[in-house]
């Protein structure tokens, strides 16, 4: 094919991309709208109307990923613009599946589906869609492990954050009709201890196999680099919350607010150390995922 | 008396707890501050609270004594707490008191006592086996040992400290420009690390090289890949990018905007200790190993001659250089070279090429004058600039011996089969008892696959 159809072929295929993202953003605000009309009447109709259209949603998204993967003919998560769908797309995959095990609970979902919805709508709104060809940094064979891993990791949390909240928020008995919720109170530590079980080793296994990456490219297995360490913080504040379980004083409120503080930090790794980088002007190794 | 008492404070979950916390407010600092500025350099960029960040050493956190205190505390609080473990499971009974068990709030009655064949008969049937019988209990058990995966997870990341201060101790590093007909010298020792400088200090005899462990190194070729590079011009404002996504507009062709870089290699020859020659190659991400060194592709160097005004100078990419009768100065960006992997597939040779810049005097900024291709002359700040090759490449190699890598791997292994296994693991006790010709049981389980619900269910059934 020669060069100028190469080019036309790439422009369309783009155009149905960038369409297609927009039509996935706005149903996971759809979502997210359904998610808050099922907080205000406490329908049960409203809750599963609510956990359909994610369904339809992810439908459309791993269509959406389907077709960036044949467009960039590479894995779908390179750029900023496209970890973001791909972290939306695989917290609300595990959202769904983690779900589909409570029957009657759907209230997470609607966390689930704002964290998306902002995801899809950031990358939209402030990141460039073009595909950049693989830089010789990321062609290494850790490189497909590491991601998926610590994007796993990352919808694990996610999941876990949106039951923590949806807890605290109907913790007191006279601040929502909880009941309405189908949500057993008791239940809901064993919920987000399981998800923090689930989600600590795969995040464990992506800053091995960093270190593992780094010690090929760089020669060193570890260099404190900001998104590094804070990696590390994310695991550290995890590792207390897990920790803090096993207190029968502290299984409660405070590890509540640690699994809440951890899943700050994995925002923080995952988009909040560029920021920083840039605020503070600290040199950064990770500078190609922007 | 005040041992045990120290034992159990650094036994204890809650100490784990406030030392990881203290840990992670360092770790944050250390995102915080540059790491590796020097003081000065930190106050002129309006650094503030100097004093403290002297005193607590902020500005080289990792190594600071108080991170180090701090590590060493929470090396100490595994230790004790995996020697403590590994004491309670050498001498654990699991099985409990009468009292204990019937105090239990998961208590549940499955019927008279004559069920209870019936019930180990399905247990067997179930995998489960026979761990321990006494006062009247039974306790029946399966899957993974869960507490000996705990304790050789702790264990691993003792291992893993210990690999960092290897690391920190015996590790070096160094880098090699190797330029073409130059042999250079690598040594898999090293005077200046941390260890060799403590040494020193305690009045032992270091010396400042050891042959035996040196190698020559010799370029053979360096060779540079680049990729055709595109862009799109997509609108920055969020309206203009809905109007996309609405349809309303659409997206115009790419058009090249350069290239991208695909891949640097080196070949080359080592030389041992030993006289033996060996062939090697290194490209980002695939070092070249052999006998402890390693060796890793980093970057590349160029050396090209410009004529200005008809007169030949030598010039090192990304080094300023002086014109005479120009106030400011020239910077060269890298030299593309090398083939180029087109988007549709052909390969073809790059031109060589690169772009120029000014460099207004006392940092005033930085002006492109514009592409510089071979033999093609360009007017710069009033002189003719003629790019006439040929560019001298070397390869800038990085070699490093790290003795702590080994350990680091084995206790990464430990840590994550253990914490794999833990967490995904199942492990189930069940125990009964019988009072009063009824049988009781309680089922406990670790792990996401244990299924307590299910094993309770089917055994009330």
């Amino acid at each position: 094919m020669a060069l100028e159809e190469v080019l036309q072929r790439e422009a369309f295929l783009l155009t149905i991309e960038i369409r297609l993202y927009w039509v996935v953003a706005i149903l996971y605000l759809a979502a997210f709208i359904v998610g808050l009309s099922y907080l205000l009447t406490g329908r049960t109709a409203a809750g599963r109307a609510l956990t359909a259209v994610l369904w339809a949603t992810s439908v459309v998204h791993t269509l959406l990923i389907i077709l960036r993967t044949v467009e960039g003919q590479r894995p779908p998560f390179q750029t900023l613009y496209e970890t973001l769908s791909w972290f939306a797309w695989s917290a609300t995959i595990t959202y769904l599946f983690v779900q589909s095990r409570w029957r009657d609970i759907h209230l997470p979902g609607v966390i689930v589906a704002a964290i998306s919805a902002g995801a899809c709508l950031y990358a939209l709104l402030t990141r460039n869609p073009g595909i950049v060809p693989i830089p010789p940094a990321l062609q290494s064979p850790w490189y497909e492990w590491h991601v998926v891993v610590a994007f796993a990791a990352y919808a694990v949390f996610v999941v876990s954050f949106s039951v923590e909240v949806v807890h605290l928020a109907l913790e007191r008995p006279d601040s929502l009709r909880a009941g309405l919720f189908g949500l057993p109170h008791g239940d809901f530590h064993r919920y987000t201890h399981r998800l923090v079980l689930l989600g600590f080793p795969l995040l464990t296994f992506a800053i091995f196999s960093g270190a593992a990456w780094a010690n090929d490219a760089w020669g060193r297995y570890w260099s404190w680099d900001p998104k590094e360490t804070w990696s590390l913080i994310t695991w550290t504040v995890y590792a207390m919350y897990l920790h803090a379980r096993a207190v029968p004083r502290w299984r409660g409120r405070v590890a509540s607010m640690l699994n809440m503080v951890g899943f700050l930090c994995m925002v923080m790794t995952f988009l909040g150390v560029n920021w920083l980088a840039k605020l503070l002007n600290i040199p950064s190794m990770h500078t190609y995922a922007v | 008396m005040l041992f045990s008492r120290i034992q159990s404070l650094l036994s204890s979950l809650k100490t784990s707890i406030w030392v990881l916390s203290g840990m992670t407010v360092l770790y944050v600092l250390g995102t915080i501050f540059p790491q590796g500025a020097e003081l000065q350099e930190y106050a002129e960029a309006g650094g503030r609270y100097l004093f403290l960040v002297r005193a607590l050493g902020l500005l080289d956190l990792f190594t600071s004594p108080l991170f180090l205190a701090l590590s060493g505390l929470l090396c100490l609080n595994l230790l004790v707490c995996i020697l403590e473990r590994f004491r309670r499971m050498r001498k654990r009974r699991e099985l409990i008191s009468r009292e204990a068990f019937f105090r239990s709030p998961n208590l549940l009655e499955i019927g008279g006592k004559e069920v209870f064949p019936a019930v180990e008969e399905r247990l067997t049937r179930w995998g489960f086996k026979l761990i321990d019988a006494g006062q009247g209990q039974y306790l029946f058990g399966k899957g993974l040992p869960y507490w000996w995966l705990s304790w050789t997870y702790h264990l691993g990341m003792i291992a893993a400290i210990g690999g960092f201060l290897i690391t920190a101790f015996a590790a070096h590093e160094d880098t090699v420009s190797l330029w073409p007909g130059k042999t250079e010298k690598i040594s898999l020792y090293s005077s200046g690390t941390r260890l060799n400088r403590h040494l020193r200090r305690l009045g032992l005899d270091v010396p400042e090289r050891r042959p035996e462990r040196e190698f020559t190194i010799t370029l053979d070729g360096f060779s540079t890949e680049y990729y055709q590079s595109l862009s799109f011009d997509y609108p920055e404002d969020a309206l203009s990018r809905l109007a996309i996504g609405l349809g309303w507009r659409r997206i115009e062709p790419a058009h090249e905007s350069g290239l991208s870089p695909k891949m640097w290699k080196t070949t080359f020859t080592l030389g041992t200790p030993e006289g033996e020659q060996i062939r090697g190659e290194a490209r980002v991400n695939h070092p070249f190993r052999y006998r402890g060194l390693t060796l890793y592709q980093m970057g590349y160097e160029q050396r090209m001659t410009l004529a200005v005004d008809g007169e030949d100078m030598e010039v090192t990419v990304y080094r300023p250089f002086r014109v005479t009768g120009v106030e400011g100065r020239f910077l060269a960006k890298t030299v593309k070279l090398g083939r180029m992997i087109r988007k549709d597939g052909t390969i073809v040779e790059i031109e060589p090429r690169f772009e120029l810049f000014y460099l207004a005097p006392d940092g005033r900024g930085e002006e492109r004058i514009g592409t510089v291709h071979l033999d093609r002359p360009i007017r710069a700040k009033g002189k003719e600039l003629l790019f006439k090759g040929p560019v001298v490449e070397a390869s800038v190699l990085s070699y490093r011996v790290d003795p702590g890598v080994p350990l680091i791997g084995l206790s990464t292994l430990l840590v994550f089969l253990g914490l794999l296994l833990r967490s995904y693991g199942y492990w189930y006790r069940v125990r009964i008892a019988e009072r009063e010709g009824r049988l009781y049981m309680t089922v406990s389980t670790r792990g996401l696959l244990a299924r307590r619900e299910k094993v309770t269910r089917r055994l009330s059934a």
